[in-house]
């Protein structure tokens, strides 16, 4: 048996890891690069890029660079972030077969998962290099709110990229396995706040019997490095204009550029107190060409994102408040993402829960490299295993005026069974709907659809008085179970839900054998 | 530009480039006091200046010693159709850079004619041939042959700029065609004039 890799799948960068002589290692990409830009593209002469070539096109070619498929996969069509997604992207999103959410690429329609897929063979590509053996296994991280169907969706990235994926973990959870709380011998609350290239997400956990609880989990889908990244343009674009009297935002070649270089100083600006952004013959005109030379300050970069990271801990002081607990309450922060090399990001964390944020694993690979400390785990005994398998989100059924009461409540341990009696709404009712829902709103429309079904044939009686038992059944596949059951004459209907994707099998391995004809020609 | 801009924009080069030598970036102070003597060649501060930072401000030319500026060459019909013919000849002879040159000529002087146009594109075709033999192989690897400094010597256009932002010494031509956002003849022509100029291996 091959080892397992970990994979952080990410929104702007993947990742990936293995545990190689009881220590995990991050593996570089063909470019020597430890990160790979989740970025697919196709170019006007149809040649297909993934990772860092991809990304140096994006702005001239934006039409046919997908990027941030993250945001969309598992999604409905019709979701709120669907349809912010299409607002903001560059490229085109339609509507798949199953209201599911397909992308144009280059007149070539695709769905999330294969795009993923394409992040992930790259990734694969890179570990079978490094290791010089097949990998047919990994475990692939997810945000903590993702729903089964986000997770389902994911797993189905795995396999069309030729991946088995025993186990989805949550980010924050991987980050905390890569620090090692695990090994902590009490019990601990510890914030994870993960600030990566497109997104922004805070988590509370609570380690306790070998499982993280998900305490709370908040954040901005659209709030990450890149916002930095644009700032710094934004600055450079006006300072062009006032020296030279031309705008770089009209020139997709200058803009590209100042996407490249804008990245660059931020990151200089880690360890550095000064950088200076050098874009000779950024533009030209009759006269000659014009060159950008400007001293870059970590000073104006945080003078120009304060606010960013600002929003940020208000969404920390939220989420804390959230789940009612103090700063005090928290044993550990870690740092997680990119972004947090920022010494404003990390000083700014630290003051806030009044102690410093944990370091020592680069923030950009610790969910990578808890990934793949869980994929090692899966070879021990079972009792020595990393994780238990909880359920990420609440499940229950709506009930009458809209509401929605949770049965089986979110982190509980699977597999598992819960029941709960319910009766009819008004007099002589002799049916009712069951309506499955995930989720953690109160209103039942807020959470997510996973299936409905009707029981016929109760007595006529008034309101209240049938007593109907309503049961969810996961076993340990995570195949949920949910019936209904009148308990004065035993009539019982149910039915099984199962987590989707919004892909058939049959499209699934359609897509498998696609992607794999695509491998040959991927380049990194 | 009305003279009071060109005195406010010869300060403002003037101040840039003392808070520039003030932070010990010379080579970049020389060049906002190079920019003062383009707008202003006859500014003496600026003069001095370069050649305090160790700048050379004898060869910027005064304003006595500059060129007058030739008339814009008249274009018409006649003359879109004596282009064309020189540049029969000159494609004909296998010179298709010179003749793409007066080939553009002629379509500024008559943008419609069917014939120039056709004959462009031919002309282009067979000279994108000789660009990508004169470049090398695809998968070939350019690398840079200038420091950043040494590059700004160069009149280059914003094209060869973004292609000359690509060479990381990993991607190949191959890649640069695909990376650069324009179509294959202007990538190649533009590597082309780098490798020719010294910039590029």
């Amino acid at each position: 048996m091959g080892k397992v890799i970990g994979i952080d799948l990410g929104t702007t960068y993947s990742c990936v890891s293995v545990v190689e002589d009881g220590r995990p290692i991050v593996i570089p990409n063909k470019g020597g690069y430890r990160t790979t830009p989740s970025v697919f593209a196709v170019t006007d002469d149809g040649r297909k890029l993934v990772g860092h070539l991809a990304k140096r096109q994006a702005i001239t070619n934006p039409q046919n660079t997908i990027y941030a498929v993250k945001r969309l996969i598992g999604r409905r069509h019709d979701s709120p972030e669907v349809k912010r997604a299409k607002e903001t992207c560059s490229y085109e999103i339609v509507n798949g077969p199953h209201d599911d959410v397909r992308i144009v690429c280059a007149g070539k329609t695709y769905s999330p998962q294969e795009l993923s897929a394409f992040v992930l063979m790259e990734v694969k590509r890179a570990a079978e290099e490094y290791l010089e053996e097949k990998v047919s296994e990994a475990v692939i991280t997810v945000p903590a709110y993702f729903n089964d169907n986000q997770r389902q969706a994911t797993k189905d990235a795995g396999k069309i990229a030729d991946l088995e994926v025993p186990r989805i973990i949550n980010e924050p959870t991987a980050s905390a396995l890569a620090y090692g709380i695990n090994r902590k011998k009490k019990d601990e609350k510890i914030a994870v706040y993960d600030l990566g290239g497109g997104t922004f997400d805070i988590s509370i956990l609570e380690l306790g019997a070998g499982v993280f609880e998900v305490l709370a989990t908040s954040g901005d889908t659209y709030l990450g490095g890149e916002d930095f990244d644009a700032r710094i343009i934004d600055y450079l674009v006006q300072e062009f204009y006032r020296e030279h009297r031309v705008d770089l935002k009209t020139d997709r070649l200058a803009l590209q550029r100042l996407k490249e270089a804008s990245e660059k100083a931020k990151c200089d600006l880690s360890s550095l107190k000064e950088t200076t952004i050098n874009l000779p013959f950024i533009s030209s005109d009759s006269h000659g060409p014009k060159h950008l030379v400007l001293p870059f300050p970590r000073k104006k970069l945080e003078m120009l994102t304060s606010d960013l990271v600002d929003r940020t801990i208000e969404v920390v002081k939220q989420t804390l408040e959230e789940c009612e607990l103090a700063t005090a309450d928290i044993d550990d922060v870690i740092l997680v993402g990119g972004q947090t090399r920022m010494p404003l990001v990390a000083e700014a964390v630290g003051n806030f829960f009044g102690k410093p944020p944990s370091k020592g694993i680069n923030p950009d690979e610790a969910v990578a490299i808890g990934a793949a400390i869980q994929g090692a785990s899966l070879f021990q005994d079972k009792a020595e295993m990393l994780l238990l398998d909880v359920t990420p989100l609440s499940l229950g059924i709506a009930i009458y005026g809209g509401a929605y009461t949770p049965i089986i409540e979110r982190n509980t341990t699977i597999p598992v069974r819960k029941g709960h009696i319910f009766t009819t709404a008004t007099d002589n009712q002799t049916a009712i709907k069951i309506r499955v829902l995930q989720g953690e709103n109160q209103k039942a429309e807020e959470n997510t659809l996973l299936g409905e079904f009707i029981l016929h044939g109760l007595r006529k009686a008034k309101a209240g008085v049938p007593e109907i038992e309503v049961s969810f059944d996961i076993n340990a596949d995570g195949i949920i179970s949910v019936s209904a059951k009148d308990m004065e004459t035993g009539k019982e209907q149910a039915i099984t839900v199962t987590a989707s994707s919004g892909l058939t099998e049959e499209e699934i391995r359609k897509m498998t054998e696609e992607a794999k004809i695509m491998e040959v020609v991927l380049k990194e | 530009m009305a003279q009071e801009d060109k005195k406010f924009e010869a300060n403002k080069y003037l101040e840039e480039g003392l808070n520039l030598y003030g932070l010990g970036m010379f080579a970049e102070a020389i060049e906002k006091w190079k920019k003062v003597l383009e707008i202003d060649p006859d500014n003496s501060a600026a003069r001095d200046y370069i050649e305090s930072a160790g700048g050379d401000a004898k060869s910027v030319p005064h304003s006595a010693e500059l060129p007058q500026q030739e008339p814009p060459a008249f274009a018409d019909s006649d003359t879109a159709e004596s282009f064309l013919r020189e540049a029969r000849g000159l494609a004909q002879s296998g010179k298709y850079e010179a003749a793409l040159e007066l080939l553009e000529k002629s379509l500024e002087a008559d943008p419609d004619n069917m014939e120039t146009h056709s004959l462009y594109e031919m002309v282009k075709g067979k000279q994108l041939k000789n660009y990508i033999k004169e470049a090398g192989q695809p998968g070939r690897i350019p690398v840079l042959l200038k420091r950043p400094q040494e590059l700004l010597k160069f009149n280059l256009t914003k094209e060869a700029g973004f292609i000359i932002s690509l060479i990381d010494g990993q991607v190949t031509l191959d890649d640069i065609v695909s990376l650069s956002g324009m179509d294959k003849f202007s990538t190649y022509s533009n590597l082309v004039k780098l490798k020719r100029l010294g910039v590029i291996s």
